[in-house]
């Protein structure tokens, strides 16, 4: 078995897609590309196929990571080529890499997202408000976040959103368009969204967004290691 | 140069299910609209994940669109989350693939594939910014059409749809097409009109303005009167002789949500000769004709190789007739016994010989068996010409527990002409004897068996046309006396609504008066009425009131055998003569055979339309053409 990881893109009509609907288009495109894909044994077969990460309804990402077994090494280059041939508008394959059949798991080793968060903003709130708000947040060693358990309202978990948004937040305005730079570290204690980010900047920092209107396009994913982003190529 | 519709992706990602909106699947096709002669927006008044799994529109996008001149496009209805954002923020209804407004369409097609979807064609019309009736609709808005089963009673959409296309469009569409073009770069002679009335004279065409409807004093219907010279009397449907030969897509369209039938499909043949009495499909699609083994094998190579799909379904009205389906089976699971491509069978006819192919194709996933008696006692099976018995059933259903299967799904009609109380015991009688057989054949207690009953409505061009439907009460009656006789927890029991029902059947027999309770209909915000959570039946009923119409008069009363129906002019190229002989036969319970192995029973199909039945093993009946697999 050769352990081929793959860089793709889900952007386009792709980017609408739930992450098991991904998946089975990413399922569709490597049967028809005629890929020696491996399947596991059992009364239902499936690919052996896993991602980095489950990326939500809506979210563009610049950079998806997934990893599938070969029965044989094919060069990465025509695995490429074969696949792009076959992809759908909003999905490509940047490059790949085979990598140990011991190394982690990818799911395991993706921790660190970038996300840009764009969304509406109120008219005239101009950047040097902003700014101070962006700083307000960086300077804060603590920012909690109530999240209400969409099951049982009365569940209500404090999360604290500095855990996470480990490096300073960046962004700007354009006219009535907010845009910001938000990197996400999961933790043992699990992650916050992006969305929930873009809520408490507006809840908690004044900044006056509409917190259900943000489009998020993740531009990068890594296995972050101490101060370091790594890229999920460098398995060692 | 055409308008574009760009959807703020933000508010695109607040709707459930987004991926409905934005096209972009596997095979789809676009085309720049200035490169191209004709343009074409084939609309489905349902949601995506319906309107992708039908076979028909698939067919008809891929058959324009191999074309250099016309461009073919989706068009299916939002549901009322995204239908919301659109109103609100004034965005027309457009197509999937260049995103342009419908109305920028030379010719916009509904799919009529059942009554309960009419109210979404108007609001579709609507949202589309083109006038719902045809009179208000300008020579700048698109040609209106429409085809499909429910274009055999195109009655009650009279005064929205300019041309209904009657039949199978495959030959029919290529010549609506050229008729089109010609009739733009002759500088449109005659206007709309003008094209209407060379459309009226092809084959299966019907151009609903080119007649008056005549009614008596008390309001009967008396018959179309047609008002241009181009308008035929009878309208008979196309139909595809060589069905071996006729188009099919290999390159299927791949949608990137799932969908109800995610799969890739092969058509074994089309048409049923069984002659069951309440089908209309069965009488529509006649003859039968059937594809080769060798020709199918190679399409579904050729389909799996450009979709991607791991599951191929055998389709057809009833594939387990496909008279060279074992050899079929063995040549698909030897094609692709290096890949991983499973196939299925979505119908299966109530006989032992069907549970060993499901057992073939079934090797690993044994999903439950669907049957359908369609009644509990032998009466009324012989009334309804369902050449069934008991004996068949249990059979089928010993073989199945015999080789593993736990599940057997069994379906039923209620409602159906001569139907007593006794017939529905039959049906929970059906039930016990098939858990019982379980129970005997596997000694184990965990089998289970679902009893599905839905409500027959009379649909027009069948046997029972002139039968009226029962009240919603006496529905409701027998529904919960067959409940009280189920009581074992290892059967369960699901019945339709029996309003839907009432009201699916006021459209199947209707004319052209239930136009203006479809408006009203409409107006009261009605639509997606296929769909319990949105069916809102007092609204409905409102409907009929403002319109003036009383729904009894087209569903539930009896119709004489000789009075004028509202669909004589519409033919699937059966006669009414045989039809009336054939409710006459129901009453007495008298059966009639499958004119596919033995002769024919007279409907007139092959003769009227210069077809014949094509079975591949059948030897050589009566101006019946046999092939040997
Ligand atoms: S005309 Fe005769 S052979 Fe043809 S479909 Fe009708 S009954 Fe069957």
């Amino acid at each position: 078995m050769e352990r081929l990881r793959l860089a793709v893109k889900k952007d386009g009509a792709l980017q609408f897609l739930s992450h098991l609907d991904f998946a089975r288009a990413v399922r569709y495109v490597i049967i028809r590309a005629r890929l020696p894909i491996a399947y596991s044994e059992g009364f239902n077969p499936h690919m052996k196929l896993s991602f980095a990460s489950a990326l939500g309804v809506g979210v563009r990402a610049d950079e998806e990571y997934l990893d599938m077994e070969l029965r044989e090494r094919l060069p990465v280059k025509d695995v490429v080529e074969q696949m792009n041939a076959q992809s759908p508008d909003g999905f490509v394959v940047l490059g790949g890499k085979y990598v140990d059949a011991r190394a982690p798991k990818l799911m395991a080793m993706a921790n660190y997202a970038v996300y840009r968060l764009t969304g509406p903003v109120q008219a005239g709130y101009g950047d040097d408000a902003l700014q101070k708000a962006l700083q307000a947040f960086n300077d804060a060693s603590d920012v909690m976040y109530e999240k209400v358990s969409p099951k049982d309202a009365r569940k209500v978990r404090l999360i604290n959103v500095k855990h996470h948004v480990v490096e300073p937040l960046s962004g700007k305005t354009d006219g009535e368009t907010l845009t910001l730079r938000v990197g996400i570290l999961q933790t043992d204690e699990g992650a916050i969204k992006p969305q929930q980010v873009w809520e408490v900047l507006g809840k908690q920092f004044g900044i006056p967004l509409d917190a259900d209107m943000m489009l998020a396009r993740r531009i990068g994913i890594y296995h972050r290691r101490g101060r370091k982003n790594q890229s999920l190529f460098e398995t060692i | 140069m055409s308008r574009t519709v760009s959807i703020d992706p933000i508010l695109l990602s607040k709707v459930s299910k987004p991926a409905r909106y934005v096209g972009g699947e596997w095979n789809s096709v676009v085309k720049s609209h200035d490169d191209v002669k004709l343009t074409v927006a084939y609309c489905f008044p349902d949601v995506y994940e319906v309107a992708m799994s039908h076979l028909g529109l698939r067919i008809l996008y891929a058959l324009l669109n191999e074309r250099d001149d016309v461009a073919a496009e989706r068009v299916y209805a939002p549901w009322p989350d995204m239908e919301e954002v659109m109103r609100q923020k004034g965005y027309p209804l457009f197509s999937l693939e260049t995103k342009t407004p419908v109305a920028d369409f030379d010719m916009v097609g509904f799919t009529l594939q059942y009554e309960m979807s009419f109210t979404n064609i108007l609001n579709m019309l609507d949202l589309a910014g083109i006038p719902l009736f045809s009179k208000d609709r300008g020579e700048d808005m698109p040609l209106v059409a429409a085809g499909g089963p429910c274009a055999y009673n195109a009655e009650p959409l009279a005064d929205y749809v300019d041309v209904f296309f009657l039949g199978e469009s495959e030959e029919s569409t290529q010549l609506t097409a050229d008729t089109i073009i010609a009739w733009k770069e002759q500088g449109k002679p005659g206007g709309k009109k003008g094209l209407l009335k060379q459309l009226a004279q092809q084959q299966g065409n019907y151009v609903p303005a080119f007649y008056d409807a005549q009614y008596d004093e008390q309001g009967n219907f008396l018959g179309l009167v047609p008002t241009e010279a181009e308008a035929k009397e009878h309208i008979e449907k196309c139909v595809v002789a060589d069905m071996e030969h006729a188009f099919f897509p290999t390159k299927p369209l791949v949608p990137n949500i799932d969908i109800v039938h995610n799969r890739a499909v092969l058509e074994l043949f089309r048409g049923c000769s069984r002659g069951c009495r309440f089908c209309q499909a069965g009488m529509l699609y006649r003859p039968v004709r059937e594809k080769s083994p060798q020709r199918l094998v190679q399409l579904a190579k050729e389909i799996v190789a450009n979709s991607g799909y791991d599951e191929i379904s055998l389709m057809s009205l009833s594939s387990a007739d496909y008279s060279c389906l074992p050899e079929l089976v063995d040549m698909l699971l030897d094609e692709f016994k290096d890949q991983k491509v499973s196939v299925s069978l979505p119908s299966l006819r109530v006989d032992s010989f069907s549970v060993d192919i499901a057992k073939k194709v079934q090797q690993v996933r044994k999903s439950g068996l669907t049957f359908a008696p369609e009644a509990g006692t032998q009466r009324l099976r012989d009334v309804i010409n369902k050449g069934v018995t008991e004996e068949n059933l249990l059979k089928a259903c010993e073989n199945a527990f015999q080789n593993g299967w736990s599940t057997v799904k069994l379906y039923f009609m209620m409602g159906l002409p001569t139907e007593t109380d006794e017939d529905l015991a039959g049906i929970a009688d059906l039930a016990y004897k098939v858990l019982n057989l379980y129970r005997t054949v596997t000694k184990k207690n965990n089998g289970r068996v679902t009893v599905s009953v839905s409500s027959f409505v009379p649909k027009s061009h069948t046997a029972f046309q002139w039968f009226g439907q029962l009240p919603v009460e006496e529905i409701q009656r027998k529904q919960a006396y067959l409940k009280s006789l189920i009581r074992d927890k290892h059967i369960s029991y699901h019945y339709h609504d029996a309003k839907t029902g009432y009201l699916e059947a006021t459209f199947a027999r209707g004319d052209r008066r239930m136009g203006q309770v479809l408006y009203e209909a409409w107006k009261l915000g009605c639509k997606f009425d296929g769909w319990t959570e949105l069916f809102d039946y007092d609204k409905w009923m409102e409907a009929f009131a403002k319109a003036g119409v009383d729904p009894d008069y087209f569903a539930a009363r009896q119709r004489d055998v000789n009075e004028p129906l509202p669909w004589d002019h519409l033919s699937n190229g059966a006669s009414k003569a045989f039809l009336q002989r054939e409710w006459q036969k129901a009453v007495g319970g008298e059966l009639t055979h499958d004119c596919r192995h033995l002769s024919c029973t007279g409907c007139g199909v092959c003769p009227n339309l210069g077809v014949e039945i094509i079975d591949r093993k059948e030897g050589a009946g009566r101006g019946k053409t046999a092939f040997s697999c």
